[in-house]
Parts: C-alpha cells; sequence; structure tokens
C-alpha cells in the first residue's frame, strides 16, 4: 500500500494541504453550530476537526523532515507510514460531514427566523412597535416608532415608558395636534397622518403599538362636520317650528277671512233674493247682516295686548281676582312665558282651593337666577299640598329649562320659581 | 241656558266663534280665554256647562293637556276640542285625555252648534278619521304610525341618534323609516320632509309630548 513518503512532493503538498482546508472549514462550522442546541453536531466537528489538524501537524512536520533531511519527529514519519488510502478515506468522510453541516447550516437559516431577520422585518411594517421592560429601556423597537418619536418629541426614542407618559399628557411639539390624551393617546402630525398609541402588556413585557389611524380619523372629523352640520340643521329646524306656529295662525285668519267673505256674498244674494220677492217675513237677510256687522265691528274696535302677563291680567279679571304685582317682570320671552305659566297654576289653586280674592306676584333677580313667588289672600291650605297635574306639570317644565320649584303649604300656599338668567334682559 | 267657556287664542276665530254661540238660542258665553291654562280657573269662579276649546292655545298651552285636568277636577263639565290643524295624534290623545267631542275648525256654525249640542246630551263626537292630507307624491295615510312617530320626532329637530334613543330602535332603522318616507314623498332631504310635514299640519311639535 502506498504511504505518505512513498507520494511525489506535489501530492505530500496536496494532501496536507487538503487536511489544512478541512480543519479550516471545520473551524468555521463549530462557530457556526456552537449557539445550536444539540451537542452530536458538535462534538463530530471537534473529532473531525482534531483528526484533520492531527493529520495536518504530522504530515507538515514530515515534510520539514524532508526538507531539512533529517526526521524531526519519530511519531509523525511513523504515521506517514500508514497508508495514504486511508487517510483519503478520512478525508472524504470529513468533507463529507462537513457539507452535510453546511447544508443543514443553509436549511436552518431559510427555516428559521434570526434576530437580525426579526428586526428587518418589524422595520417594514407601516406600524410603528417597540417592546420594552418596565424601567422602560427598550428590548425591540421598529424604525417607524423611532421615526414617530422624532416627529412627536424631535428626539430619539430611548425610553419607551417615558414615551408613553409624556403621550399621555399630551407633551408633543407645537406642531402636532393632540387629538386624545387617553389611554390610547392620538396624535395628528405635521404631515396631516393620524396616528393612535396602544399599550399592553405582554407577561412581562410591555408593547406599544402605533396605528396609523389617517383613514379612520379622516372618516371620523367628517362625520364630526356632518354631525355639526346636523346639529345646525336641526336647531334652525327647531327654530321654524316655533315661526311656523305663527303661520299656522294667520293661515287660519286667512280662512276665517274667506269665510266671512263668503257670508258677505251670501247675505247680498239673500238681500238681493228679498227685495225682489220682497217677502216682509223673511228675516235670514237680516240675521245674516247681523252677524257679519258684528264680526267686523269687534274686530275693528278690538286691538288686545298679547302679551303673556296683559293675558293673566284679563283673565284674572274676568275671574274675578285682583293681580298685585311687585317688581318686575323679565323682559325675556321664555321667563316671562314661563313665571305667567306659574302665576296661571298659582291663579287656579287660589280660586280652587283657598277661594282667594287677590293673587299676590313677585319678582325679582339676583346675579345668576330670576325669581318669581306666588301668595295669596285665601285660606292656607290645612293639609301639605301633594303636587298633583297641574303643578307636576309646570315643575316639568321649569325643570326642563333648569330652573327649580318650590311649593310650600305654611304658614301660607307659597310658590316659588326660580330660572337661571341666560342673559338679555336689562335687569 | 247653557253656558259655554271658549278657549281660542286668536281674536278674530274667538270672535267668530262667540257670535256662533250668541246667536244660538240655546247657548250663552260664560266666558272667552286666550289660554287653556286659565280655563280650569275661570270654570271655578263661574258656572261653565260646556268648554268649546282649541288644541293649541296662547302661551303654549295645550287644550287637551288642559281638557285632562279639568275632567279630574270638573267631570261634570262637557268639553268639545276644536282644531284646524289635521296633527294625526290629536284624536287620540283627546280620547286618552276625556274630552268629550272633537271636531274641526273648518265645520259651519250649524255643525259646531249640532256638535255642541249632541255633546250634551250625552254622544261623544269624533272624526272616523284625520283629513288627508298630500305629502309630496303620497297622501298622510300611507304612513304607518312607526314613521309618524320618527317623523314627528324629526319636525322636533331631534338626531338619528336622539330618535332611535326615544323610540328604543337602532339608528339604522330610523334611517331607514326617513329613507322610505323620503322615498314615497319625492322629497330631497329629511329638512323638506319636516318642514313640509309641519306646514300640512301632518305633524304639529309639542314641546311637553315631544321633549
Amino acid at each position: 500500500m502506498l504511504s505518505f513518503h512513498e507520494l511525489p512532493p506535489f501530492g505530500k503538498t496536496i494532501v496536507t494541504a487538503l487536511f489544512f482546508i478541512a480543519f479550516s472549514l471545520g473551524i468555521c462550522l463549530i462557530f457556526a453550530e456552537y449557539a445550536k442546541k444539540y451537542r452530536l453536531p458538535k462534538i463530530l466537528l471537534i473529532v473531525a476537526n482534531l483528526t484533520s489538524y492531527t493529520a495536518m501537524l504530522l504530515y507538515a512536520t514530515s515534510l520539514r523532515s524532508a526538507r531539512l533531511q533529517k526526521p524531526v519527529s519519530a511519531i509523525a514519519e511513523a504515521f506517514c507510514e500508514w497508508p495514504v488510502f486511508i487517510l483519503i478515506q478520512v478525508l472524504i468522510i470529513i468533507f463529507l460531514y462537513h457539507s452535510f453541516v453546511i447544508i443543514k447550516e443553509i436549511s436552518y437559516k431559510k427555516k428559521t427566523l434570526t434576530q437580525s431577520s426579526i428586526k428587518e422585518g418589524i422595520d417594514k411594517l407601516s406600524s410603528g412597535l417597540c417592546y420594552y421592560h418596565d424601567s422602560g429601556r427598550i428590548i425591540l423597537m421598529n424604525s417607524k416608532m423611532d421615526s414617530l418619536s422624532h416627529s412627536i418629541f424631535g428626539r430619539d426614542l430611548q425610553n419607551a415608558d417615558l414615551f408613553l407618559k409624556n403621550l399621555r399628557e399630551g407633551l408633543a411639539s407645537p406642531s402636532v395636534a393632540v387629538l386624545s390624551t387617553d389611554s390610547q393617546p392620538t396624535l395628528r402630525l405635521p404631515d396631516g397622518s393620524a396616528w393612535m398609541f396602544t399599550h399592553s402588556r405582554l407577561d412581562n413585557i410591555n408593547q406599544l403599538v402605533a396605528t396609523d389611524i389617517t383613514h379612520l380619523q379622516n372618516i371620523a372629523d367628517e362625520l364630526e362636520n356632518k354631525n355639526e352640520q346636523l346639529k345646525a340643521l336641526n336647531l334652525r329646524l327647531k327654530k321654524y317650528g316655533e315661526n311656523v306656529d305663527e303661520l299656522t295662525r294667520e293661515k287660519e285668519r286667512l280662512e276665517i277671512k274667506a269665510r266671512i267673505h263668503r257670508e258677505l256674498g251670501q247675505a247680498l244674494l239673500a238681500s238681493r233674493r228679498f227685495l225682489l220677492s220682497n217677502n216682509e217675513e223673511d228675516d235670514a237677510p237680516v240675521e245674516r247682516w247681523q252677524r257679519i256687522i258684528a264680526l267686523l265691528h269687534k274686530e275693528a274696535v278690538t286691538q288686545e295686548d298679547e302679551k303673556p302677563i296683559a293675558m293673566l291680567t284679563r283673565a284674572a279679571k274676568a275671574m274675578g281676582i285682583n293681580l298685585e304685582i311687585t317688581g318686575k317682570l323679565p323682559l325675556e320671552h321664555n321667563v316671562q312665558l314661563m313665571f305667567v305659566q306659574a302665576a296661571a297654576e298659582a291663579l287656579t289653586n287660589a280660586i280652587s282651593h283657598a277661594g282667594a280674592k287677590t293673587l299676590y306676584m313677585s319678582f325679582l333677580h339676583d346675579v345668576y337666577d330670576y325669581i318669581a313667588q306666588f301668595t295669596n289672600d285665601g285660606a292656607p291650605p290645612a293639609a301639605k299640598i301633594v303636587e298633583g297635574g297641574g303643578l307636576s306639570s309646570l315643575r316639568q317644565k321649569i325643570e326642563r329649562e333648569g330652573g327649580t320649584m318650590i311649593v310650600d303649604s305654611h304658614p301660607e300656599f307659597t310658590l316659588t320659581v326660580i330660572l337661571p338668567m341666560k342673559g338679555g334682559d336689562d335687569k | 241656558m247653557i253656558k259655554v267657556l271658549l278657549v281660542e287664542d286668536d281674536h278674530m276665530a274667538r270672535q267668530l266663534l262667540e257670535i256662533y254661540i250668541n246667536k244660538s238660542e240655546k247657548y250663552t258665553l260664560a266666558g272667552s280665554a286666550e289660554s287653556a291654562m286659565f280655563a280650569e280657573a275661570f270654570c271655578h269662579t263661574h258656572q261653565v256647562d260646556l268648554i268649546l276649546m282649541d288644541v293649541y292655545t296662547a302661551m303654549n298651552a295645550n287644550g287637551i293637556d288642559a281638557a285632562a285636568d279639568i275632567k279630574k277636577h270638573l267631570p261634570h263639565i262637557k268639553i268639545v276640542v276644536i282644531t284646524s290643524q289635521p296633527e294625526c295624534s290629536y284624536i287620540e290623545r283627546a280620547r286618552a285625555a276625556g274630552v268629550d267631542s272633537f271636531w274641526y275648525k273648518s265645520a259651519t256654525a250649524e255643525e259646531i252648534i249640532s256638535i255642541m249640542d249632541r255633546t250634551l246630551a250625552g254622544e261623544s263626537i269624533y272624526p272616523d278619521t284625520t283629513p288627508e292630507l298630500q305629502l309630496g307624491n303620497t297622501l298622510s295615510e300611507s304612513f304607518s304610525e312607526r314613521e309618524l312617530e320618527v317623523l314627528r320626532l324629526v319636525v322636533a329637530g331631534y338626531t338619528d341618534a336622539v330618535i332611535a334613543e326615544k323610540l328604543f330602535i337602532s339608528i339604522p332603522t330610523v334611517k331607514t323609516h326617513i329613507q322610505n318616507m323620503k322615498n314615497r314623498t319625492g322629497f330631497r332631504n329629511r329638512t323638506e320632509l319636516a318642514v313640509r310635514a309641519r306646514e300640512c299640519g301632518l305633524i304639529i311639535s309639542d314641546r311637553k309630548k315631544d321633549s
């Protein structure tokens, strides 16, 4: 069998170089496999490397001996006597194993996520992402989150806990619009994009996600605008509803006028018929004319004051009740209306329960409220007044206007109404 | 003579009705009031056998609500409520308030006096239906009860969310009702629908009822 010594010098160098290559490759693979979980591949690589190293060392020593022409090491000389065929086989096995490890490593790299691939992956996310410890120390963060930190605070994100705290307190750059500072802070950046930050806890670490809600925010803004428009529209509709009451009355008056006009025409016809027939017993035309004249006469002479207080005065007079007013009725129409409604209720109670002849009304105000008080000269209530239909309906109306109603039964019936001042009065 | 209290805010209508009453042989005017809120007090100070009362009276006082109070304290007084408004809910509300008779102001003097006669005789006179109203491309009777409820709140100026909350229905249901009404009437938007419904008298906003 051919030994190393019997090889030509070129063959010796090639074999030695192949063992050197196997050794070098083995060293690289050991580093690659070092962090892996399984031990066997690592042990096999070490064995292969030791074999390669030993063979390389012994052959190199033999080559040195040949150059010096004197034996340097007896072990090396003995080793070189071994058949080269066996060593070539060992070399092939080592290379085959290294090839297997390399293929496995490539496959592993393809199938396994590394830290850098995770970083690369999250950097490509359109959302901002940051994982951090309770202290705020960042574990992993993508470039979007860092860029958001620059846009919002003008600096790198170094402490995520502080970053979130500042977001929740709305401490952003002046160019950033803070839309919400609650548990999910939302901001609009100078470029018009809107971002919502959501914090959650994963086991013992914190996750902060920044979501681009520009589209959602634009829709919400549009919806808000539409709602504002709708509110304004509904307010106009309410105002219209109030004005249309007058329009309805006008329509009603027009209908009555048309009826009078028709009656006038009929009276003229009846009169003509009466004159032509000369029937003196027919008094229908006279009745018709009396009715029309009465209406036209009343219409001409009556000019009634339509102010609520004037209506109250007329009604009280018709009932034989004297009104004694202290102070000045506020000029605000709603307040005036509410006070006169209360007066009407007090009037009803004074007549039906107390047999009163005079209703006392006093109006005053302080800085914030208008106050009206109603009493009467009738008999005081025998027992505490239980609010019925009229009083409870009045209470509802007053409370709907933000006011207060107080009913006292002793020592005499007193109805007090307090309404908040909304401006518009000269006091 | 039967004593009548007339409650009507419009002076011309009031004068016309006063003449009808005074010209009749059977009735005499006990008094007139512009607002329903004075009606009960008047009945305590005067002998009144019958009240002829408008629905919508001065100072936002509703004749039907006042009638309910009067019927509670003075049940012997007959009440005839009259209106010029075809508001669909008035008849139902008048019945619930215990109003003896209900009619429209468009009636002639003879018809009104006849209704008063029959009411005193113990009859309860109510129209079978509300006047039919043209609303856009459709008639008022084509609206369902629920649609009228929604329309009433639209006229009162409430948003869809508030209407849904008040009627215990969802917002999409409110939108569907409004859309259906717009489709049938041919009106372009809710404002036009509300304005026309209010103008023709199908819906009269009642702040007390609608709030």
